[in-house]
């Protein structure tokens, strides 16, 4: 006996066309609008998605007592740009940015201000951190 | 390589496009007034209908099947224990992708595709299952019997303990700080069995409860003995939560939020700025997200209770199957790249557990395949379609047991609510993704 004797095959097909129509529109969508174009960060360089032309993106980080400057801003770069960062820091500490893969490190002595650079290889949203204070410096949001 | 602040890895998703998040909202509002408005008036699936499957039937419940399962997960776990209990105190160790990842994060497609194969092959039930061979006690038996109006709320407890260890805990990726949950974990999971029985098991472990959740919307269905093809929407139609049930789901999709909402730059530089310390923060809203789904819910729910025969507080339980679509399209929406590139680096880096260059399983020399980062458009879409899809999903789920348990001419009133309630929270799950 089947379950769907009370006008039930009609709203399996309702359901199923809704749900295609909703997976349609989701990709129409996708190719309609590139999802490098809702930039809502600061500070940072924007620029178009095939960047070889793109700046290096210089980031100023100062970090005093338990404080660090940029606190936890999020920042939107390119695949391709070179981030420059300039840290002063009244102790040692170490800046981390979490790249993918191995990341990079830079190592900042109280006092003495760094500056280190690497590169942004591939799409995708990584934090810039300060080690010993354990703080969001910067998000930096690569299209 | 680096040890993030935050979880295992070193990478996150890019904010989801506000132009998705529009277009998933309208659909997912659209959607449910079409439900509501013009789908079936008398309940569809309440007979759960499907194909019978004898001969798969017999296939999973033959002892050997079974015997050879368990025993291989229990054989996954052991090795994990190892790299637990005697690895090196890396992120190259693989305990901690197992437990982040595979398990948290594998347990859905694995009780999506598969069913209740979490429960069966449960290490824990295992452990227990051989101590009581041994000691000749018949593993039901404890020294004490459960209420059963405590249900699955030790679980929901567990989830959130787990969330806390996930989202909040300093150093989670240090071996010292897993170790001490993983034994807790097992440690009380085995003792309460004993006191208990076995069904311990099913009412305090978080892992097989979610997983359990998870696997009511699987196309596997057994009737008495027999298995079944079912359609996945009668299977979760059909199911009755046990007490603690939305517990379970809001600890479910209350911690998943709350891992967006942590990723906020209000509340990372609120944190940040302040003098109180972070794990307070954390902690704090962490409770207050789960309480927040909790709430609302039950809320929604009981208001059911002015339509039907039911005593108010009935209808919560009854109704939580619904969100547990939701609480899929979320996770998928929030781990699918940690799940595709992390779970790929665990299993290269389970070849060597202990650190020393081995490549036991034969997997050390892949490398990950990160290709998955490459679209970060298709990423996006995926998750939208998940959010929404579990939304429909749900919003249809809580429409047939509106219909299945309210009078006819009173479903429509008593659902809107649970309607609302569903509407807000995809279009939370959303803005949390878009991630201002």
């Amino acid at each position: 006996m089947s379950p769907t004797s009370t006008g039930g095959p009609r709203g399996t097909r309702t359901a199923a066309a809704l749900v295609l129509a909703a997976a349609l529109l989701l990709t129409g969508c996708g190719g309609t609008s590139a999802p490098g174009d809702t930039g809502n960060g600061g500070g940072g360089a924007s620029s178009p998605a095939s960047s070889t032309s793109a700046g290096p993106l210089t980031i100023d980080i100062t970090m005093t007592g338990d404080t660090v400057s940029p606190n936890a801003e999020k920042i939107d770069a390119s695949v391709g740009q070179q981030v420059v960062l300039q840290v002063t820091s009244d102790t040692d500490d170490e800046v981390h940015a979490h790249t993918g893969g191995d990341g990079y490190e830079l190592e900042v002595g109280a006092g003495t201000p760094a500056t280190g650079r690497f590169s942004l290889d591939t799409p995708g949203s990584f934090e810039v951190e300060s080690h010993s204070r354990g703080k969001v410096i910067a998000i930096l949001n690569v299209r | 390589m680096l040890v993030p602040l935050h979880g295992i890895a070193s990478r996150h998703d890019l904010p989801l496009p506000f132009s998705y998040v529009v277009v998933a909202a309208v659909l997912a509002l659209g959607v449910s007034f079409v439900v509501l408005l013009l789908a079936w008036r008398r309940p569809r699936f309440e007979q759960l209908g499907g194909r019978s499957l004898p001969r798969l039937t017999r296939l999973v419940d033959s002892p050997v099947v079974r015997g050879v399962a368990r025993l291989l997960v229990l054989a996954l776990y052991a090795w994990v224990a190892l790299a637990l209990l005697a690895g090196r105190d890396l992120l190259t160790n693989p305990s901690f992708g197992f437990v982040y990842v595979w398990v948290w994060v594998g347990l859905i497609p694995v009780s999506l595709l598969l069913g209740p194969v979490w429960r069966v092959t449960n290490p824990v039930r295992t452990v227990h299952a051989l101590l009581c061979a041994l000691a000749r006690v018949d593993p039901d038996e404890g020294l004490l019997r459960l209420p059963r109006a405590v249900g699955v709320w030790p679980a929901a407890v567990g989830l959130f303990g787990f969330a806390w260890l996930e989202l909040v805990q300093p150093d989670r990726t240090t071996l010292a700080v897993l170790r001490v949950w993983a034994l807790a974990w097992f440690v009380l999971l085995v003792l309460g069995s004993i006191v208990f029985g076995r069904c311990w098991v099913g009412a305090a472990d978080p892992f097989e409860v979610y997983a359990t959740s998870v696997a009511q919307l699987s196309p596997w269905h057994r009737v008495g003995p027999e298995l079944r093809l079912v359609n996945p929407l009668a299977g979760l139609a059909a199911w009755r939560p046990p007490p603690g049930a939305v517990g379970v789901v809001a600890a479910l999709l209350g911690s998943t939020a709350f891992d967006s909402f942590a990723n906020l730059s209000w509340w990372i530089q609120t944190v940040q700025s302040s003098a109180v310390v972070t794990v307070a923060w954390f902690s704090g809203g962490l409770a207050v997200m789960i309480l927040v789904v909790l709430v609302t819910f039950s809320l929604a729910a009981a208001w059911m209770g002015r339509y039907g025969d039911r005593p108010a507080r009935a209808y919560p339980r009854l109704m939580a199957g619904s969100v547990v679509p939701i609480v899929v399209g979320y996770a998928v929406a929030h781990y699918v790249t940690l799940l595709v590139a992390e779970g790929q680096h665990t299993a290269i880096l389970l070849s060597d557990p202990l650190g020393r260059g081995w490549d036991v399983l034969g997997t050390g020399r892949l490398t990950v395949d990160n290709t998955v980062f490459d679209h970060p458009a298709l990423v996006a879409s995926v998750q939208a379609a998940a959010i929404v899809l579990g939304h429909v999903l749900g919003i249809v789920c809580a429409h047939e047991k509106a219909v299945a348990l309210l009078p006819e001419r009173a479903a429509l009133r008593g659902q809107w609510p649970m309607l609302v309630v569903m509407v807000g929270y995809t279009c939370a799950g959303l803005v949390l993704l878009f991630s201002p």
